[in-house]
């Protein structure tokens, strides 16, 4: 039993995040002929006869459009063989797969503790998951056939580590299929694509949170309320310190079919703008600002902020 | 890992992004304690919560989602962190010393079908 790590041990640590970051993250080919070797020892580990047929595709998607055999599952059997629960795993295809590349983030702490604490007997039956991984994408194995996935060819993301790309797919693959993001946030390709003529409404009325960041970010809030001439009903945008509180501009926008909306454009955090709907009758930038916050009516004269950060 | 600069002291009244935080008397009926290491005041659907430490602290929740308290219990005062590595916002520290109590308001925003809440 082991108790505890060794300083030597837990120093080894950014060693593992690093190498296996850099394998969940390769933009390379696929180096096919390893690849086949890791997907027949992945069987073997698995104690299934090796497939007959390995078939190349050229992303996830066109792997799990594939038409279905028999499963025999060897992630099933290699994830029991470790000890780990499966019990609620979805019947959903591509829960059937196991993902190559993208299996990085739990496979370090294995190789972690197959390499720095000695454990070769309990993990050896993850040695072809891990060579798959750090040769291939995705792989769906069934009986006979075992289909495997190309690498991701384009990978972008902004300086937290998030998908991100305002001007193409953020994430995508040989064959043409990708995946759009903005700052981690999963869009429409349209969006993406078609980011010169996405309806500015989008930025205020979208119902994710998220999605109307991302949408603002894709169009420019300038450009958004310049689209829809706003009309400035009151301002208060001046702060007596830097962390002073930031009442915001009171905005009148004709929305289609809803004509004189009340918008307040807030300052959150640092220079991030948000804009956010109020009710229609509002008339004062401080007065939107504390209905937002639930003071309204009699209790509007409490609130009284000191600052926002 | 997240650098984290000296916080900000509210003495009665300030928001951190949609949060805000007021001093007040008492906890009104029908808010329970709720038990945890690690306290939430707000959700992010990108994971950037708002978030306090439950030591020295008690946390309760009731039924209206937009509210939440903290009391302090055997600190001076607690620190609200925001878990976002960039364009983050100042911790914030509410203070007032053992037994004060800080009403937590998430922001709101107007929607013709009903009113929701707005997150950063």
């Amino acid at each position: 039993m082991i108790e505890s790590l060794t300083g030597k041990q837990i120093g080894a640590f950014p060693k593992y995040v690093r190498e296996w970051t850099a394998i969940g993250l390769c933009t390379d080919s696929a180096d096919r002929p390893r690849a086949e070797r890791a997907v027949r020892k992945m069987y073997r580990c698995a104690g299934i006869k090796a497939p007959t047929r390995i078939v190349w595709c050229g992303s996830p998607l066109a792997l799990v459009r594939r038409q279905p055999e028999y499963p025999c599952d060897p992630v099933d059997t290699l994830v029991s063989l470790v000890g780990m629960k499966i019990a609620d795993r979805p019947v959903a295809k591509v829960w059937d797969c196991c993902f190559g590349q993208h299996d990085a983030g739990w496979l370090a702490y294995y190789a972690f503790m197959r390499t720095e604490l000695g454990l070769k007997k309990q993990t050896d039956s993850l040695a072809g998951l891990t060579a798959l991984a750090k040769c291939a994408g995705w792989a769906l194995p069934y009986e006979n056939t075992c289909y495997v996935s190309e690498r991701h060819n384009v990978l972008h993301r902004d300086n937290q580590g998030r998908l991100h790309a305002l001007d193409s797919a953020a994430v995508q693959y040989p064959d043409g299929w990708g995946v759009y993001a903005v700052r981690g946030t999963r869009v429409p390709k349209e969006w993406v694509m078609n980011r010169a003529t996405l309806d500015p409404r989008i930025a205020l009325t979208e119902s994710n949170m998220d999605l109307r960041s991302a949408a603002a970010l894709l169009i420019g809030w300038e450009k958004v309320l310049a689209q829809l001439s706003p009309k400035v009903i009151d301002s208060e945008m001046g702060m007596a310190t830097s962390h002073g509180y930031c009442q915001g501009e009171l905005l009148d926008i004709d929305l289609p079919g809803e004509p004189h909306q009340r918008f307040l454009r807030v300052l959150w955090g640092r220079e991030q703008q948000a804009v956010l709907r109020v009710p229609p009758n509002m008339t004062k930038a401080r007065e939107a600002n504390a209905w937002t916050l639930g003071f309204e009516g009699d209790s509007l004269k409490e609130f009284k902020p000191e600052g926002r950060t | 890992m997240i650098k984290r600069e000296s916080a900000i002291k509210y003495e009665q009244q300030g928001a951190q992004g949609d949060v805000y935080f007021r001093k007040v008397g008492e906890i009104p009926e029908g808010f329970a304690v709720v038990k945890g290491k690690e306290h939430v005041l707000a959700h992010s659907e990108t994971g950037h919560n708002h978030v306090v430490d439950a030591s020295g602290v008690i946390y309760y929740e009731g039924r209206d989602p937009l509210r939440a308290y903290l009391q302090l219990q055997d600190v001076d005062s607690c620190d609200v962190h925001h878990q976002k590595q960039q364009d983050f916002h100042h911790s914030v520290s509410l203070g007032g010393g053992p037994g004060a109590i800080w009403e937590v308001r998430r922001q709101r925003e107007y929607d013709p079908a009903g009113e929701r809440r707005a997150a950063d």
